[in-house]
């Protein structure tokens, strides 16, 4: 077991004073590794939420709140909050590369905390001008000035001849006149705010339509076309332009980073596309990757110059020019500084191995198995006893695969209780366990069965929980209640994200535990089509340990435990299925028999 | 810096509705991102705060101020009916689909095409965010509460009373909850990853 030591009142305290004073604004440096931690986090959660305010003027709660009214405010109120979101989104995501430079930028030390002075090292920067560089300023309504021919291109898909693959292959600069009007026409777009259809063209949607486009010969053009940034202009993404519009927020975060001396990596404000850095494609389409922009007023900038990290990954707006009129066709999401050596390896062929059918076409067997998560065979099982996880060999049940994976897709079906057990483990036993009466989700049952955490650690955190599956099949029809189609947009927003489309168990991931039973890891399965298949394949860094646990009852096996952890490291689950005491004291102690 | 008119007795309705008003005006941008970090989307966060503030209105008459209790804030008691909106909201989900929609933490897995975005920010987003709710999620929920109400902005006594616990025993989990965030970040926990 873990033991942790009890904190004493003296630092909770501490630490607890000195948190008060830094959410009233009266914080003071901290003196000590946890309080660092704090602030650490704070000024994290500073730098992604104030990008979740909203900019410009906040339209909402204006009005005066009327006295209790059901009818009125069911509908006011909603609307309201939809108008700050809705205000809010694209500040939320420019804020936020920040963290992750930071973090990056913090990754190597604990002494390189942000907090300490920073080193200058001032680089030669040379703030862009709106007036001469007219492309850094926001999107704007002006900017829907200009109407015509603001359209995508227009293809069907569906006629596009599957001999015929896109061509990527990268002939060198665009010449500055088209670059301008190519850009300027995704500006006048952008102002016009007409993306919604462009959408459809959002994540390679050239190439995921027709599956089989996507030809080794185009792979290599695409992987031509990243390299191309990623080893070419790689750090020249990032801009920093005069005189930018700035949201309050913004520069409200810049005073507290800087009265906090938290002034590290600058905060990005806007991507936009640089006609500089566009460049022809053999098809005479024009391709331009999004270009971060910061203030040359950030504190940061002032201080340490350019930020030291440039985007792991970046977005390619291809223009193409249709009888004189430049049209937005296509976006990439392109690798540029992550392991994308990889590639995309040898996809799993179904017809080969089964388990990776998708659980919907598998079907239910008449005879599934069937869960034991009441812990039905609790009569047979000591409640008050450690569950240990401790793996002793490969599992002695061959078909164990099997069995999960028909359990699985008779979740898709009409098995009720299996869909129930799709929910997370810390709830499950909440529900099995009280039977219902869940009051406190921090309550646990005393008769909860108890678990190694040491040992469920290491199980979750095999690799084989964690597995990433590439499948040469296309993508579903269905995947977060959409159905694919080409006004539909992709599913993977960059590289870094794999749109998991489906779960298996593959049978070399089963293993067989101390206690007889055996645990089997949940396999992500992803389509050939998924850009972040190509580029992430085997980057299991942001998946959760997802696994299954089996157990043994005369000649059947069944399903007993669900597991999961976050990135296969530590296991602690909503509802404190791993923890025991409502009042937080989680020293480990054996819960007493009641 | 704002302060909450807190605990002064509701002379009538109207100016409980009014301290409401002013509460959830201050704090608009903090419930959001409360119920965000908890439910993973935009959408459903937006969802939730509807719901909350609608709960708050009509529940207003249960807000009792108590000069002995510095804790009970109304905006500790807004963040409670959060908090319980969300734990109520969750479990009536049933999931319907595969395992790996779920994240671990019982949130759903956000769908991640958001089509207000351009293109351009999509590629840009969700880094730091996610980075910040891996975080978050290594903690035990009991912790994680805690920590996610002090990023909302609440006081140790405040976050006591929204999660209806004593003052000592948040000051406990959230010594707790830190020192394993200073886990986390430390280079040793990331090198053995």
């Amino acid at each position: 077991m873990i033991q942790t030591p009890f904190p004493s009142n003296h630092d909770a305290d501490d630490l607890n004073d000195w948190l008060d004073a830094l959410v009233t604004g009266h914080q003071t440096p901290p003196d000590n590794k946890v309080q660092e931690t704090a602030a650490r986090v704070h000024a994290m959660a500073s730098a992604t939420s104030s990008a979740s305010r909203p900019q410009g003027g906040i339209p909402m709660m204006n009005a005066t709140l009327s006295p209790p009214n059901p009818g009125y405010q069911r509908h006011t109120e909603a609307s309201r909050w939809s108008a700050l979101t809705s205000a809010a989104l694209v500040a939320v995501m420019l804020i936020s590369l920040v963290s992750v430079a930071w973090w990056r930028s913090t990754d190597s030390t604990t002494e390189n905390i942000a907090w300490a002075p920073q080193t200058p090292s001032m680089q030669a920067i040379t703030p862009l001008d709106p007036s001469s560089a007219p492309w850094i300023a926001d999107f704007s309504a002006q900017d829907c000035a200009e109407t015509s021919g603001l359209s995508q291109v227009e293809v069907d898909f569906s006629e596009m001849p599957a001999a015929e693959p896109q061509k990527y292959a990268v002939t060198g600069p665009a010449d500055h006149a088209s670059a301008q009007q190519a850009a300027q026409q995704y500006r006048n777009m952008r102002g016009c705010d007409n993306l919604t259809e462009a959408w459809a063209y959002w994540t390679d949607a050239r190439i995921t339509w027709q599956q089989r486009t996507l030809t080794d010969a185009t792979r290599l053009e695409l992987e031509q076309l990243q390299s191309y940034f990623a080893t070419v202009h790689p750090q020249q993404f990032m801009a920093v332009g005069m005189d930018l519009e700035v949201d309050p927020t913004i520069t409200t975060e810049w005073e507290a980073r800087a009265n906090m001396g938290l002034v590290g990596q600058p905060i990005p404000l806007a991507a936009k596309l640089n006609p500089e850095w566009g460049v022809s494609l053999v098809d005479g389409r024009i391709a331009f990757p999004a270009t971060i922009m910061y203030a040359a007023n950030d504190p940061a900038i002032i201080l340490n110059g350019m930020p030291d990290e440039h985007p792991a990954s970046t977005v390619v707006i291809v223009m193409e020019n249709v009888d004189g009129t430049w049209k937005y066709d296509d976006s990439l999401a392109l690798c540029l500084t992550a392991d994308c050596s990889g590639g995309m390896g040898n996809p799993i062929d179904p017809a080969a191995e089964d388990w990776v059918q998708p659980a919907e076409l598998r079907g239910c067997e008449a005879s599934s198995p069937v869960q034991d998560i009441n812990y039905g065979l609790a009569g047979q099982m000591p409640e008050f006893q450690d569950r240990a996880y401790q793996v002793v060999g490969p599992a002695k049940a061959s078909d164990a695969a099997a069995i999960t994976n028909n359990w699985n897709a008779c979740s898709w079906t009409n098995d009720d209780s299996a869909q129930y057990a799709m929910t997370e483990l810390g709830l499950i036993n909440l529900v099995m366990v009280e039977q219902g009466a869940y009051s406190d989700p921090f309550a646990i049952a005393p008769y909860l069965r108890q678990r190694e955490r040491g040992t469920a650690e290491i199980l979750t955190s095999t690799p084989g929980w964690t597995n990433i599956a590439v499948v040469d099949v296309p993508l579903r029809t269905e995947h977060f209640g959409m159905v694919w189609n080409p006004s539909i947009s992709g599913q993977t927003p960059n590289t870094a994200t794999v749109s998991t489309q489906d779960g298996a168990f593959a049978p070399e991931t089963v293993v067989e535990l101390s206690d007889g039973r055996v645990a089997i890891g949940y396999t992500r399965i992803v389509s050939i089509n998924d850009r972040g298949a190509i580029t992430y394949e085997g980057n299991v860094s942001a998946n959760n340990g997802i696994g299954v646990v089996l157990q043994q009852h005369g000649d059947t096996w069944l399903v007993d435990e669900l597991l999961t952890a976050p990135n296969g490291v530590i296991l602690a689950t909503r509802s404190d299925g791993w923890w025991w005491d409502l009042s937080f004291d989680d020293s480990p102690e054996a819960t007493p028999e009641p | 810096m704002y302060e909450p008119l807190d605990n002064s007795p509701p002379q009538d309705t109207s100016r409980v509705m009014d301290l409401l008003e002013e509460v959830f005006r201050n704090h608009r941008h903090d419930l959001f991102r409360f119920c965000y970090r908890r439910l993973g989307s935009v959408e459903a966060a937006n969802d939730a705060c509807g719901r909350i503030i609608l709960k708050a209105v009509n529940s207003i008459d249960s807000f009792t101020p108590h000069p002995d209790l510095p804790g009970a804030t109304m905006r500790a008691w807004l963040f409670r009916i959060a908090r319980n909106d969300l734990i109520d909201h969750q479990r009536t989900l049933k999931p319907v689909t595969s395992l790996d929609r779920i994240n671990h933490d019982g949130t759903w897995v956000h769908n991640p095409v958001d089509h207000r975005r351009g293109p351009e920010e999509t590629a840009l987003a969700n880094e730091s965010e996610r980075e910040l709710q891996q975080l978050l999620r290594q903690l035990p929920d009991s912790q994680r509460s805690i920590v996610d109400l002090r990023l909302a902005g609440l006081r140790g006594d405040e976050i006591a009373e929204a999660l209806g616990l004593s003052l000592s025993a948040v000051k406990s989990a959230q010594y707790r909850a830190y020192q394993r965030l200073r886990d986390l970040l430390s280079p040793d926990h990331h090198d053995a990853r």
